[in-house]
């Protein structure tokens, strides 16, 4: 039986996990819209494939978040504070896109549905990237001080692994938006998003690539969970969806797609947390680590946590299977409406 | 939503949909505004008994006292109780005590029971409290006027009390605005009441300007997106209720609700099974 921390560690993890499956398709969709969706139609087709679901896609974030705070504090306000820039970005982003697919339809004007169309981009280009650049820092390392603080600003978190770290999370984003998108439009939308899945999937392969010979390069360090073979079955499961990805691709099955892009988002997320455990953000500096067990809350806090996780996890999954066994099926806008 | 309401009685628009939002709307107004001062009394003697400091800059209070009234006008206070402004005050004598404490002669802690350094500001917090009671009375009154107009028979053809019932419709957004700010300024120093100071909170690594720059950046943003909700909104009301599914009772289609009604997102949902092949329609 592991112990509270660890178990936590895991939790928090599904929580990452259930974002990145779900808001992922959504920040997929919304940096995919200016170039996929061409007519007006198209785009608020587009936006009505994620219309009744991205606000609830959206709280996993800040759950995870929440989770974060109370579970690992020491984590929570180290990254929080010490990202404090690229936070706001990220928040900006949030509420662009929010207000965006609120508000582009309210008007008819031209000008009025360009600059929200951009700004529904722009909002869900920020938070694809910067999800991305802040995990990859996490997981390479931070220089943190002795009493366990970032102080390295926003220029410290530019730079080259993390960027990539960013890019791959932005190509596997896209990709799981386009097949997204295929499995729920029609016609010129949906062969286009097609096509935008097969470069996503070329994308996340080659980015994905290079990402793990620079980490073998930088972080060496990270691949010791390695030494355990079970721990080999991440990869090769990242593999096999990979692999299955493009078949189904090929085969314009788009239901299988999704549940191999969603295989694969949840391979990537595995493997970054075994290169994590114990560690939760990694020292590179004079001061320690964090880890699962130094920065955890009390024994209390995550008993009571976990209590109230059991107890509601499983009604949050049961409503959001509700809501998307409602809105299934290919989305076509009408004209005219009522 | 009373204020939109006779909005559109004003000027004879939807009048089916508009008087009855007219009712409801007031009916729900005067209770939850009358439901207002029992919760908000319930929250001051909180505050009178756990954060004493708060009570005091609420109410000016900067000696303690017995038998302490309630200050219902004064000028705005200053931080400095040597140089308080003398001026015309409306008290009622011994109230505060009695809602606070359930006694006209309960004794209240003034300020200077407090270190110096535990002081709110004590304008602001002083300011925003009465204006909150004096905005939340005022809506009461509005509302309860409608009830009488209604009573009346009035209350569609009242064109005073209805020119009232618009105006009154920002004063809730802003007495709650109010209300924030008595709590929130109030509590300084602390940030967690009696435990961590504010100061002691902040974090160590967000440097002063990034700092001043999030505020900014968020002021700015949330300016522009609340005069872009204020501009939707308002050319919601004008556009009217018309076109939504409400039955025929739009009569004189004031608003190109026809246009609004095109604009409309309306996703028609297709099975996917069997829908692989491209192109196919239910």
């Amino acid at each position: 039986m592991p112990d509270l921390p660890t178990i936590w560690f895991l939790l928090i993890g599904v929580l990452i996990l259930g974002y990145a499956l779900l808001d992922g398709f959504d920040l997929g969709v919304g940096v995919l819209h200016p170039f996929v969706a061409r007519t007006d139609r198209e785009r608020r087709t587009a936006m009505a494939t994620i219309g009744p679901v991205w606000d609830g896609n959206e709280v996993w974030l800040l759950t995870a978040g929440g989770a974060l705070f109370a579970a690992f504090p020491r984590v929570y306000a180290t990254v929080f504070s010490g990202f404090y820039l690229a936070m706001v970005l990220l928040l900006v982003g949030l509420i662009l896109r929010a207000v965006a697919l609120e508000f582009r339809d309210r008007e008819e004007g031209p000008g009025w549905r360009t600059a929200w169309d951009a700004a529904f981009f722009v909002g869900s280009f920020l938070p694809a990237l910067l999800l991305g650049v802040a995990l990859g820092n996490v997981v390479r390392g931070l220089p943190l001080t002795d009493d366990g603080t970032y102080e390295g600003g926003l220029v410290g978190l530019l730079n080259p692994f993390s960027l990539l770290t960013g890019l791959v999370g932005l190509a596997m984003f896209v990709l799981h938006g386009a097949v997204w998108l295929a499995l729920r439009t029609n016609g010129a939308l949906q062969a286009r998003a097609r096509r935008a899945a097969v470069g996503g999937w070329l994308a996340f392969g080659i980015g994905a690539l290079a990402l793990t010979a620079l980490a073998a390069l930088e972080i060496p360090d990270r691949f010791a969970g390695f030494a355990n073979p079970v721990a080999w079955l991440v990869p090769a499961t990242l593999g096999l969806a990979f692999a299955g990805l493009g078949i189904a691709l090929r085969a314009g099955r788009f239901g299988w797609a999704f549940i191999a892009s969603g295989l694969a988002i949840a391979a990537e997320l595995g493997l970054v947390g075994l290169a994590l455990y114990p560690d939760l953000v990694p020292s590179t500096g004079p001061g320690a680590s964090l880890t699962v067990t130094n920065a955890a809350s009390s024994e209390l806090t995550l008993t009571v946590m976990l209590a109230i996780a059991l107890i509601g996890m499983p009604l949050v999954l049961a409503y959001t299977a509700y809501v998307y066994r409602t809105v299934w099926g290919k989305v076509v806008v009408e004209e005219g409406g009522y | 939503m009373t204020g939109v309401a006779a909005w559109y009685v004003l000027r004879s628009r939807s009048l089916e949909v508009a008087t009855a939002s007219l009712k409801l709307g007031l009916v729900v107004a005067v209770a939850g505004s009358a439901l207002m001062f029992v919760t908000g009394d319930a929250h001051a003697r909180q505050v009178a008994h756990t954060q004493e400091a708060k009570f005091a800059a609420m109410n000016a209070l900067y000696r303690t006292a017995e038998g302490v009234p309630l200050t219902v006008f004064a000028l705005p206070p200053s931080q400095d109780p040597e140089h308080a402004p003398q001026g015309p005050e409306i008290q009622v004598a011994r109230l505060l005590s009695f809602l606070a404490f359930g006694s006209f002669q309960a004794p209240i802690k003034g300020l200077d029971a407090f270190p110096v350094e535990d002081w709110a500001p004590i304008a602001p917090t002083f300011l925003a409290y009465h204006n909150m009671v004096i905005l939340g009375t005022l809506m009461l009154l509005v509302m309860a006027g409608g009830l009488w107009v209604w009573w009346r028979g009035r209350l569609t053809s009242s064109r005073t009390w209805l020119r009232l019932a618009v105006l009154a419709i920002p004063l809730p957004l802003i007495a709650v605005q109010l209300g924030w700010v008595t709590a929130e300024v109030g509590r300084q120093p602390w940030i967690v009441y009696g435990l961590m100071r504010t100061a002691e909170a902040a974090s160590p690594v967000v440097r002063a300007e990034e700092l001043l720059l999030s505020i900014v950046v968020f002021g700015f943003l949330y300016l522009v997106l609340g005069a872009l909700w204020l501009y939707v909104l308002v050319r919601e009301i004008q556009h009217g209720p018309g076109g939504e599914g409400a039955s025929a009772t739009a009569a004189p289609a004031a608003g190109p609700s026809a246009g609004r009604a095109a604009r409309r997102i309306v996703p028609r949902l297709v099975d996917t099974v069997g829908s692989r092949r491209e192109g196919r329609h239910a």
